[in-house]
């Protein structure tokens, strides 16, 4: 599995003054990059299970003008470089990239993973709510709670696995509470095990 | 002669129909003596009892209603129902001399009134037969055209008579409409065929009914035959979000679908990952079979269980199905067996294939608790469904080639050929949640992707292919001038500027809306050649000749009587007899109203789709068998045997009969089933879905089966309303009814084959109570041979009387008395059948004058003669061979 880290970065701006260090420090063989790419960093919208990572490298290798170089499921965070010449992203606004590289991923995965800007507050910041569920180890129902909450504004990232009974958030307080998870998993007849 | 000449020689027909139709001015002459001294007593001014009074009635004859009671006062006084038994009755010499008399009267009366017209007026193709004829045409055998037309009306028991069968402007638009749609599918629009694709699906499609019932428990995925372990049964807990499961691919799998509910109103399985784009022939492929399900293992069945397979028109916009177009078949799904199906269908653009598990019961886990982890019971699983197509033997399709010949399909050079509009061409296109999707243009680059038939020598081209095709789709030779008109059109249609292509589509679609397509040409008296072909074909294919009839009559020996006899059986023996068969018994036994009413749930819950399937397969399979081992008359009300498949014979309490194919079964002693009486599709058309009236049933058998129709209930006498709660009987409601001396003659001879057989329900089950949902009333039901996964909440009220007397006195237990009583009158069955042959076959009602021939080929049939001799004597009587 081709699973690698990059330092956390917060604005894809940063990044392309970074692309040169990530050429040689974090690509790992077999990946190779053109020393004009740029690199970008999103937030992966769909990476509720450790496994879920290998579904998204692979859908990625079909991607165009663009590769994915690197996915933290810790963090949800995937980096791409992408070429500035190719015609998808020639003079393209940052977020005419993002918005490009998301269609493709989109398109690729049936919509099982999209992407999005990091949020702006620091992991330290975010509070994670944790809940015990009920359902069927299925990854199809896994998903579906993580939708359940994963579109929520305010929450930042999310887990879920009827496997493992859990669901866990990471969320803005300032934005979303506990109740307002619980009421959407609720509303999708999700069990909540009360502690 | 113009294309339009014929027109104006069927309006000149009008005024024949007007002749037809006008009022009598002859004032009543003086009545012979022998109605003076027999019958004036009752039927004078005074009593006009019967409502026939004989001083007012006129003698000339002339009008269809005057005929009519004429030959009613022939036939009662022949059979010596009059004058009544406590009157005088005429000296046996003396009511000859009168009938004879009368008889002569009558038909010196209806010659003058047919001489020149002919018997059969001019009648135009039923939308069946206009279906059957373009699809053999165009060699497009599921061509769909029949719901485009209006509904054909009916005359004497069959939409065939010319008495039915009216045209409007509505039809002619109607007309242009479906020439246009054959003609769009029959030409060739791009130089190759279109990409053949083969895809195996699942039945779990995304978005679809079964996916989402799966999920709550109405279904499971297994692998290997054991339950998927990456999509757990539905428990206490259910799947959650469709959507996220297709979005993640839970669905496509290849896993096995299994199901454990029959398709109702609220779930329709459809394979809906192939939606046609390109019409044609498919080749279709499924892995069945069936399973006990035991709250989360797989185990044997309990036997073969049945699934159906469908063509399925979605809606215009893609979105939906409704019900099945038409049912390709139902097929065995034996126990933990995985059995492999295979069926060449034509798929029209839009059609799919539909799915259900049709032998199991309406169950549904879907709100139960605990859902399929909870429920031990019958499964069917469904491997896959494999499709490919569309299948073409050769490019351009004899279709086009029929149109076209070998001229070639080139590039349209739109820049070369300034003025020449381009053909019109509608883009092609995936409606639905089809997964197969169109071609894409054929070589764009440089040229206009606008592909059509091209000539260099425009008109001599079209009118060699005119003179090809103008013979075939009348039925018989073209002159020169008709041709030339045709040739006209094409000639105009360049001049305006059209292509070749379009042109000559232009002439080919007057000829497919002109009378010599649209009409039976048939000469007055005796049929020539090629109008005996068509007669022929007609009645036994339901369409048009082919090039052998049609070769026979272009050599004049179509009517030598052994050519005629081994083309009859050519005919009979082909696969499209069974077109002749199926619309046949569909007016004569009013199989096309087996769906009028679905059955009370609560009374019948045990009737499924399947089982109406069955009933019209039995039907039609017995009538085959009649045919094919030329049996006699008396089966058409008794038997020993039956055409079965398991689900009629359970509904019949046979045992040993399993899975869906019909086969003869041989019946056990004292069964009352076959022949057509006690068969469950005739005794479901006799009724309404709740209860049976003996007297619906009796007219049913005195019309259909003996030919010998009641009259009509006087229109000042209700209904007998039902009593579903239980508490009445029909007999006891209709002995108040029959006790009025008004109704009491006529239900004499009408209710006693009713009263039979009352000792079947609405569904044709063999019953000895009557079934009421009334609260408190009647005993509890045994299950007998319900499926025990079907609730019953019905009870058992009062016992069924089957018993009766007949008209001449002769008393009846049950039905197996009546089937007895019956039986005993072959040359009845067989003339009543013969009567509604030669009504379907020459498209009019017999006539007095026709009984003569009619009883001399009822004798060389035989009484005893078989339902394949009688159809050979008949298409071999001046009956049938003259217009």
């Amino acid at each position: 599995m081709t699973v690698f880290r990059l330092p956390q970065i917060h604005h894809p701006v940063c990044l392309g003054m970074l692309a040169f260090l990530c050429v040689f420090l974090f690509v790992p063989a077999g990946l190779e990059m053109a020393a004009a790419e740029s690199i970008v960093q999103y937030r992966v919208n769909g990476l509720f299970q450790p496994d879920r990572q290998e579904a998204l490298i692979t859908a990625a290798q079909a991607l165009e003008g663009c590769h994915l170089t690197g996915v933290e499921y810790d963090t949800a965070l995937a980096s791409f470089a992408y070429d500035p010449d190719h015609q998808l992203f020639k003079n393209a606004k940052p977020e005419q990239v993002l918005q490009r590289i998301n269609d493709q991923i989109r398109r690729l995965t049936n919509g099982c993973f999209t992407l999005s800007l990091p949020g702006k507050l620091p992991p330290e910041k975010l509070v994670e709510i944790r809940f015990e569920i009920e359902g069927l180890d299925c990854l199809g129902c896994s998903f579906g709670a993580y939708r359940a909450v994963a579109g929520i504004d305010g929450v930042e990232r999310a887990t879920a696995s009827f496997h493992e009974g859990r669901l866990t958030a990471w969320i803005d307080p300032a934005k979303t509470n506990r109740e307002a998870l619980a009421a959407a998993l609720t509303k999708k007849e999700i069990k909540i095990i009360q502690p | 002669m113009k294309p339009t000449a014929h027109w104006k020689q069927i309006l000149a027909c009008l005024p024949v129909l007007v002749f037809h139709a006008a009022p009598a001015t002859a004032e009543p002459g003086p009545l012979p003596a022998f109605l003076e001294t027999h019958c004036l007593e009752c039927h004078d001014a005074d009593s006009h009892k019967g409502n026939l009074d004989l001083t007012a009635l006129r003698s000339d004859f002339a009008t269809a209603e005057t005929f009519a009671r004429w030959v009613k006062i022939h036939d009662r006084i022949t059979t010596g129902e009059m004058p009544p038994k406590k009157k005088a009755r005429p000296e046996v010499g003396e009511r000859a001399a009168f009938t004879e008399w009368l008889s002569g009267s009558l038909i010196k009366a209806e010659k003058a009134l047919v001489d020149g017209a002919g018997r059969t007026e001019v009648r135009r193709l039923t939308r069946t037969e206009y279906e059957n004829t373009l699809r053999d045409l165009f060699d497009m055998p599921g061509l769909a055209l029949q719901n485009l037309l209006p509904a054909d009306g009916s005359a004497h028991g069959f939409d065939k008579n010319s008495d039915a069968l009216d045209i409007s402007h509505v039809h002619l638009a109607k007309y242009l409409e479906a020439a246009d749609l054959t003609l769009d599918l029959a030409i060739a629009s791009q130089p190759k065929a279109p990409t053949v694709q083969k895809r195996r699906i699942s039945l779990m499609n995304r978005g679809g009914f079964v996916a989402h019932i799966v999920m709550n428990g109405d279904g499971v995925l297994l692998r290997d035959m054991k339950p998927d372990p990456d999509f757990p049964a539905s428990s206490e807990h259910k799947h959650i979000d469709q959507g996220a499961h297709e979005q993640i691919g839970s669905f496509e799998t290849g896993s096995t679908v299994g199901l454990f509910r029959h398709e109702d109103e609220s779930v329709s399985p459809y394979f809906m990952e192939h939606v046609t784009i390109y019409p044609g022939h498919y080749r279709v492929r499924t892995s069945l079979w069936a399973f006990q399900w035991d709250k989360g293992q797989v185990l044997p069945a309990r036997g073969t269980e049945a699934a159906r397979l469908s063509v399925v028109q979605l809606t215009g916009d893609g979105r939906g199905g409704q019900h099945p177009s038409y049912v390709l078949g139902y097929y065995d799904a034996p126990s933990l067996s995985p059995t492999q199906h295979e069926v060449n269908v034509w798929l029209n653009y839009n059609e799919l294939i539909g799915f259900n598990a049709a032998s199991l019961a309406p169950v549904a886990n879907y709100n139960r608790k605990g859902r399929a982890m909870a429920f031990t019971g019958p499964g069917i699983a469904v491997d896959w469904l494999e499709i490919e197509g569309p299948l073409h033997e050769e490019w351009p399709p004899r279709a086009h080639r029929l149109l076209f010949g070998e001229l070639p399909l080139k590039e349209f050079p739109t820049g070369e050929q300034e003025g020449q509009r381009p053909p019109v061409r509608k883009k092609v296109r995936q409606l639905g949640a089809g997964m197969n999707r169109p071609d894409p243009d054929p070589d764009p680059d440089p040229g206009t992707g606008l592909w059509s038939v091209q000539s260099d020598q425009p008109l001599v081209d079209a009118d060699r292919l005119l003179a090809g095709f103008l013979p075939k789709a009348f039925r018989r030779p073209v002159s020169p001038e008709v041709r030339q008109s045709y040739r006209e059109i094409v000639e105009h249609r360049l001049k305006a500027g059209e292509c070749f292509e379009t042109a000559l589509r232009e002439a080919y679609r007057a000829a497919l809306c002109s009378p010599d397509f649209l009409y039976h040409v048939e000469p007055a008296g005796r049929l020539d050649d090629y109008a005996l072909a068509a007669r022929l074909s007609y009645f036994l294919w339901n369409s048009a000749p082919d090039e052998e009839l049609l070769a026979l009559a272009a050599g004049n020996t179509l009517h030598d009587p052994g050519t005629l006899r081994s083309q009859t059986e050519r005919l009979l023996r082909d696969a499209k007899s069974k077109r002749f068969s199926d619309d046949f018994l569909g007016q004569w036994l009013k199989l096309r109203q087996i769906a009028a009413n679905d059955p009370d749930k609560k009374l019948y819950p045990e009737f499924s789709p399947y089982l109406q399937d069955s009933m019209v397969a039995e039907t039609r399979a017995y009538f085959r068998e009649l045919i094919e081992k030329d049996l006699d008359a008396t089966h058409l009300v008794r038997s020993g045997f039956a055409m079965l498949n398991q689900k009629l014979a359970t509904h019949y309490g046979i045992e040993g009969v399993i899975g869906p194919k019909i086969r003869r079964v041989d019946l056990p002693p004292g069964c009352p089933r076959g022949g057509f009486l006690t068969q469950a599709s005739i005794l479901k058309v006799t009724a309404n879905g709740t209860t049976t009236s003996p007297v619906v049933r009796g007219a049913f058998v005195l019309d259909r089966i003996l030919g010998r129709p009641p009259e009509p209930p006087p229109s000042s006498v209700p209904a007998v309303e039902p009593d579903v709660r239980g508490t009445t009987t029909i007999r006891e409601q209709l002995d108040k009814h029959r006790n009025d001396a008004v109704c009491a003659t006529c239900h004499a001879k009408i209710d006693p084959p009713g009263f039979a057989l009352e000792s079947f329900d609405v569904i044709g089950g063999q019953r000895a109570r009557y079934r009421s949902i009334g609260e408190g009333l009647g005993d509890p039901a045994p299950r007998g041979t319900i499926d025990p996964f079907i609730g019953i909440s019905f009870k058992l009220g009062p016992p069924v009387d089957s018993a009766g007397i007949m008209p001449e006195g002769r008393s009846f237990s049950d039905i197996r008395d009546m089937q007895g009583i019956l039986a005993e009158q072959p040359e009845v069955l067989l003339q009543s059948l013969a009567r509604q042959f030669l009504i379907y076959s020459t498209g009019r009602d017999i006539a007095f004058s026709d009984r003569a021939a009619l009883n001399d080929l009822l004798a060389r049939t035989g009484a005893k003669g078989g339902v394949r001799s009688l159809l050979h004597q008949l298409i071999q009587s001046p009956l049938f061979q003259t217009r």
